[in-house]
């Protein structure tokens, strides 16, 4: 049982902790809990973005996106993206990781330009590859010159949907890669040089050495790739600005075309929402299930 | 020591406070502009042509006519005005004046009612935008929306003297130009795919029934039932190659560009194109006709916008000097031409200098029956359809012109008008 006095002392020893943390926490709470908790608010209301008075109407919004063809369509979109946008960007990072993981100048220098694209805008990116696979565009005169017929990147809807899903893939595996490099270097030289001693191959190494030891960097870079692919937006819309027929309408864009363009916030809020929890429910599932692998490191 | 940092930390919270309060303090004097004058916030649309500079030099005679009166031009939060105001209401950040925006059911409890003056009454399209018979809203022009560009050379190589006034006329001259070597239509994809049918034909729709738009709204008529044979005239035309095979990824600019470049015959597009086929470098001769009735209709209506529109807000701090703004932005002649010619709008009785496609369109305008212009897209005033509705139809429009059944795009649409009503 503690003194007053230990207690106090307990507390001097937090409080400047606490009081150099409160700056974080006050921004935390004001720009996360609670416009999330107003998200929820606005999204049993069927507000317009314009009226003063807010009419509770229940959950009737969230019934609404579970049946709204577009809200469906959208979803279904952005979970292909989420999908073969993290295995993409996490193979093709983690074997470029591989290759260019040692030191020397030409290294340095693929390193550099692999993870350039991560850093221009997205909207830059969109409206980038959009004026190059343009039905004129470059890549398709260059397809003409070489006699071959025009391929449809933006105007056919699954060859639409794959460009955006590789233009996105394009500009975040460098991302991913930089993650692997440092995983890679972390992995103790022992092990490859026992390994080799007993006559392990390159595979077998990657195999029971590299990714084994990669677990945490493995989870982190899925959960970070998962959940930020939930949120594209800014490539679909300066790539094919949802087009064609809506075939490319991502879910953020379909929250944002609800809410501001159709005067329908409370619409709106109900699909965000949503996405909150599914972001929230696939980001814990990937860590929990990948706690195994984790645990094979740390032991 | 840890005293003497509990201490430093507690002033530097203290300090870092303080420095966010004065950042929220600024601005919180709004409403009066230095040396005691009134200052009326007017929120507008930027463009490459309404320029932060001409919008201040529109208002600058004005300024000096009312020195007490300070304009201060405000651009938008968002991607545009529209999606700006409801950030602003919120946040109780309102001007006094909103440009650009047509009030919907949903705005006008926000909008000052402004049919106690004149000068809101005897604006154009003023009757056509009223709600349950107010006012709440003043323009400077009329933009036409029903409207065929045409380059006169495919015409001529067509052999196509006269142009079409029906729309079985209009169809057989698609097939001429064909014949001759020319892409008929441009279109493109963007948020203008659908101005082909809707040109084609919304104008004799409502033509057929005045309240297509009211009946629309309340259910008493479907999509299917009134576009179905609108939208297999347009399949048909996207099926005989009438229409470029990859407009769908044609943006609206380089669309623009492909016809100014005399690479299609007709450019389906609204009046405001007169303003770049005036900055061109005129190899290709335009011409302009109104889109053609479809059998049985002797008088297609004109699909219209009204142009540069004026509202007031009830939450603006300084009516009186707002509505005087907006009074000389919608009489004033030097004001109005000077708007109206920046942005290729017209008005009757308003000249400013026209070449011969801007005075074709003068013509049609001044031509046409003050009752026959009709909403485009989600509508105006009354004549209101449910917002989005415009978005919607342009993306089935854009699945018909990827080769979609006509089918599915009306199934869609009726489907869409039952979960929106």
């Amino acid at each position: 049982m503690t003194t007053p006095s230990q207690n106090l002392l307990v507390w001097k020893r937090r409080l400047p902790g606490l009081i150099m943390s409160a700056p974080a926490v006050i921004v935390f709470v004001a720009m996360f809990i609670v416009p999330m908790g107003l998200a929820v608010v606005l999204s049993l209301t069927n507000w317009n973005g314009y009226s003063l008075n807010l009419n509770f109407i229940g959950f009737e919004n969230y019934l609404k996106a579970f049946s709204n063809p577009r809200t469906i369509d959208a979803a279904v979109f952005t979970l292909k993206i989420a999908f073969f946008g993290t295995l993409f960007c996490n193979a093709i990072g983690l074997g470029i990781a591989a290759l260019i993981s040692g030191p020397g100048k030409p290294n340095v220098l693929a390193r550099t330009v692999f993870f350039y694209p991560y850093t221009i805008s997205a909207l830059i990116i969109g409206f980038l590859w959009s004026a190059m696979l343009a039905p004129q565009g470059v890549v398709n005169n260059l397809l003409s010159h070489a006699g071959m017929a025009p391929l449809p990147f933006l105007t056919e809807p699954s060859f639409a949907q794959a460009t955006v899903v590789a233009t996105v893939v394009w500009s975040h595996f460098g991302f991913n890669m930089i993650l692997y490099i440092a995983g890679l270097k972390s992995i103790p030289a022992e092990y490859y040089e026992a390994s080799t001693i007993d006559g392990a191959s390159r595979w077998d190494q990657f195999r029971y050495i590299t990714f084994p030891m990669l677990a945490p960097i493995v989870t982190v870079n899925l959960v970070l790739s998962l959940v930020g692919f939930l949120k594209v937006y800014e490539v679909a819309l300066a790539l094919t600005a949802g087009g064609p027929a809506g075939s490319t309408q991502t879910i953020v864009f379909q929250i944002l075309s609800d809410s501001f363009a159709n005067g329908k916030l409370g619409f709106g809020a109900a699909q965000s929402v949503i996405l909150l929890v599914v972001t929230a429910v696939l980001g814990l599932a990937v860590t929990l299930s990948r706690r195994g692998a984790e645990r094979k490191v740390t032991d | 020591m840890i005293a003497r940092r509990a201490i430093v930390a507690v002033a530097g919270a203290a300090a870092l406070s303080l420095a966010m309060a004065g950042c929220g303090a600024a601005g919180n004097d709004a409403g009066k502009a230095a040396g005691g004058k009134t200052e009326v916030r007017m929120l507008v649309n930027i463009t490459p042509n309404l320029t932060d500079k001409w919008w201040n030099e529109l208002v600058a005679p004005f300024e000096a006519a009312n020195p007490d009166i300070d304009v201060k031009i405000m651009a938008p939060v968002g991607k545009n005005v529209k999606e700006s105001m409801p950030q602003l209401l919120a946040s109780g950040d309102v001007p006094d004046v909103v440009q650009s925006l047509l009030p919907t059911k949903d705005l006008v409890p926000e909008l000052v009612d402004l049919s106690a003056y004149e000068w809101a009454k005897s604006a154009p399209l003023a009757s056509q935008n009223t709600f349950d018979g107010k006012y709440y809203i003043a323009g400077i022009g009329t933009q036409l929306q029903s409207i065929f560009f045409y380059n006169k050379k495919a015409f001529a190589d067509a052999g196509i003297k006269n142009v079409p006034v029906t729309m079985d006329e209009f169809d057989a001259d698609l097939q001429k130009l064909k014949d001759a070597g020319w892409m008929p239509l441009q279109t493109g994809g963007d948020w203008f795919t659908k101005l082909l049918p809707e040109i084609a034909g919304l104008p004799s729709i409502v033509a057929k029934n005045p309240q297509w738009y009211q009946d629309m709204s309340a259910g008493k008529v479907t999509f299917s039932q009134t576009y179905t044979d609108t939208l297999n005239l347009y399949a048909s035309w996207v099926k005989k190659g009438y229409v470029p095979a990859d407009a769908v990824g044609v943006k609206y600019s380089d669309a623009e560009q492909q016809f100014l470049a005399g690479k299609t015959a007709i450019y389906p597009m609204g009046s405001w194109f007169s303003a770049a086929e005036a900055k061109s470098d005129g190899k290709t001769e335009v011409g302009v006709f109104a889109s053609p009735g479809q059998a049985g209709v002797t008088n297609p209506k004109m699909g219209s916008g009204l142009a540069s529109p004026y509202m007031l807000m009830k939450a603006g701090k300084h009516q009186d000097a707002a509505a005087k703004l907006v009074e000389y932005l919608v009489t004033d002649k030097a004001s109005v031409t000077n708007q109206l010619q920046v942005d290729g709008n017209f008005r009757d009785g308003f000249e400013y200098p026209m070449n011969d496609l801007a005075k074709e369109l003068q013509k049609i305008n001044a031509e046409t029956p003050a009752a026959d212009f009709i909403p485009v897209a989600d509508g105006f005033g009354d004549m209101t359809l449910p917002s989005g509705y415009g978005a919607e139809f342009n993306t089935q429009m854009q699945g018909i012109l990827t080769g979609g059944p006509v089918s599915t795009a009306t199934k869609n649409m009726d489907s869409w008008f039952d979960n929106n009503r």
